[in-house]
């Protein structure tokens, strides 16, 4: 009996708290110009996370999600009760598929969450408090992430990625060809999945971290770089801390770098 | 050295105090609308100083000025008492009243004013503290800007205020249009039921808003760092309107204001209330 209570009441309480998250989130559909042609999405953040998803639709969906204002304190004050503000202001701009998010929150966190169709090119940045994941999209990403990782999976294009203090994680469907990419953090690990028959010229340094791979690295020898400096007849010599590796015989460069954490190059 | 550099201020503030001149003065008038009308106005654009409001039983407008000039110097004080002016014009169903002295550009566009203020035409400083006696049937639009107060006390008129470094205080009122402030409070105590949309708005001050007990409203709030409290029952929290617009350059813009708004008792006209850091607390009395 006190089981099936127990049960009870935390389904309600489930239930309370499933209807307390509806609530809060805010839904915008965003329709195209051109919906069969690819697009462009846009979202500089300051404080939240991002999560796009590439859907068969025609329609980009934002969903925006809320979880601050959870604070139990201040809810009451000369016997009124406080209602807690958890809408965003957010405007939208779509101009030829090309759609660009602005938020204006800069001291709550806010969740995005976004449907767009697959063919869609993303440049998506946040600062605080959230990370950035990407799933089954087919074109170029730029992504950059200070303070949260970075992940990116079934992607089939290109991926510009930078991080400072967290991890980057990128899987590769297909890559598109002869296109370079940049991956590099700062304190985080940087993963990379490519496929098996990729070519590529990688330029990796890490200075406090190692590099691993499973592909097989075509080391070049590292030169000296001379620098001519314009005042005076004096010649900089130094030692470049880069390796140079070609995959499956070179192609473009792919720059991995890091600080303190590793670097992992697999093959898909 | 150093020392001295410190001093040279101090001493020019201390002999302007001990020389400074003092004028004050009262101008009272009594203002008519030249046309019939059932939508007379009364615009006050006061810079420095207050503006009180109460009502009164008759046709006209009864303006009562305090004017308080400064001057550096005798000479200071007399362009003074002769530059400053305070104006009022009849225009049709329109009263305006405004204060005139050469460091006051003004102009006014559409909904938007631009009050301009350059000390250095001028050599003294005023202050002009008014009050106003304003029939019922008049909506009363009125501003000031600095060192004072804008006070409306029982008047049952439309009311559209506006301040910059002080407070608005409307006891007792009836319709409030609009109410503004940045560095203020604003406080409304009003018994009567909303009939039209209004808008509250300040950046450092808080908003405090007396309804009647059989409210019916929908209440919007924003704020950057504030919070909102209310003892009405909240009825439900209604969803957030998206707004979509089309730019000049075919944008296709859609847009989320970042009101939360909330129904309380049957609902009606909406009431919006947005601070910057201050709080926002509507009861009931």
């Amino acid at each position: 009996m006190k089981l099936i209570i127990s049960i009870i009441i935390s389904l309600s309480v489930f239930l309370q708290l499933a209807q307390a998250q509806q609530e809060d989130e805010q839904k915008l559909v965003i329709p195209l110009t051109t919906p069969n042609n690819p697009g462009t999405l846009k979202l500089h953040l300051v404080t939240g996370s991002i999560n796009v998803i590439g859907y068969n639709g025609k329609e980009v969906l934002i969903t925006v999600k809320n979880n601050t204002d959870k604070r139990k304190t201040d809810t009451q004050k000369n016997g009124m009760f406080r209602i807690p503000n958890k809408s965003y202001n957010i405007t939208v701009v779509e101009k030829n598929n090309e759609v660009d998010i602005s938020c204006h929150a800069i001291n709550k966190p806010v969740i995005f969450e976004i449907m767009v169709p697959q063919a869609f090119s993303l440049n998506l940045h946040t600062v605080n408090n959230g990370n950035i994941s990407v799933e089954n999209i087919k074109g170029e990403i730029e992504t950059n992430n200070v303070n949260g990782s970075i992940y990116l999976s079934n992607i089939s294009g290109s991926v510009v990625a930078s991080s400072i203090n967290g991890a980057i994680e990128v899987g590769f469907e297909t890559v598109t060809p002869d296109i370079p990419m940049a991956f590099s953090s700062l304190n985080g690990k940087i993963e990379v999945r490519l496929p098996a028959n990729i070519k590529a010229s990688a330029k990796i340094s890490s200075e406090r971290g190692e590099v691993y791979s499973d592909f097989e690295m075509e080391i070049q020898a590292s030169k000296p770089v001379v620098e001519k400096k314009a005042s005076g007849n004096y010649k900089k010599y130094t030692i470049d801390k880069w390796v140079y590796a070609n995959i499956n015989g070179g192609g473009p460069e792919f720059l991995f770098k890091n600080m303190n954490g590793n670097i992992y190059i697999r093959k898909n | 050295m150093k020392f001295y550099h410190l001093l040279i201020p101090f001493l020019s503030v201390s002999t302007l105090a001990l020389y400074a001149q003092k004028h004050t003065e009262t101008i009272s008038r009594k203002l008519t609308f030249t046309n019939e009308s059932s939508n007379y106005v009364l615009f006050v654009e006061n810079i420095n100083g207050a503006v009180e409001i109460s009502p009164y039983s008759g046709n006209e407008i009864l303006l009562e000025a305090n004017l308080e000039i400064i001057g550096e110097d005798a000479t200071a004080l007399a362009q003074g008492k002769k530059e400053l002016e305070v104006i009022s014009r009849a225009k049709k169903d329109s009263i305006l009243i405004f204060i005139s002295c050469p460091a006051i550009s003004y102009y006014r566009y559409d909904s938007r004013r631009n009050y301009n203020f350059d000390s250095r035409k001028i050599d003294y400083d005023f202050k002009v503290d008014m009050h106003l006696k304003v029939p019922e049937n008049v909506l009363s639009d009125v501003s000031t800007i600095n060192n004072g107060d804008i006070v409306i006390n029982n008047y049952k008129g439309a009311i559209k205020a506006a301040n910059v470094n002080g407070n608005v205080l409307l006891t007792d009122v009836g319709e409030v249009v609009k109410a503004t402030t940045v560095n203020g409070d604003i406080e409304v105590i009003t018994s009567n039921n909303p009939s039209a949309n209004a808008n509250f708005n300040t950046i450092n001050g808080d908003i405090k808003v007396h309804y009647p007990n059989n409210l019916g409203a929908k209440i919007g709030f924003k704020s950057f760092n504030g919070k909102f409290y209310t003892d009405f029952k909240v009825v439900e929290r209604l969803p957030v309107k998206v707004i979509k617009t089309k730019s000049h350059e075919n944008e296709n813009i859609y847009k989320l204001e970042g009101y939360t708004t909330i129904k309380i008792g049957e609902g009606g006209p909406e009431i919006r209330f947005e601070t910057f850091n201050g709080d926002v607390y509507v009861s009931s009395k």
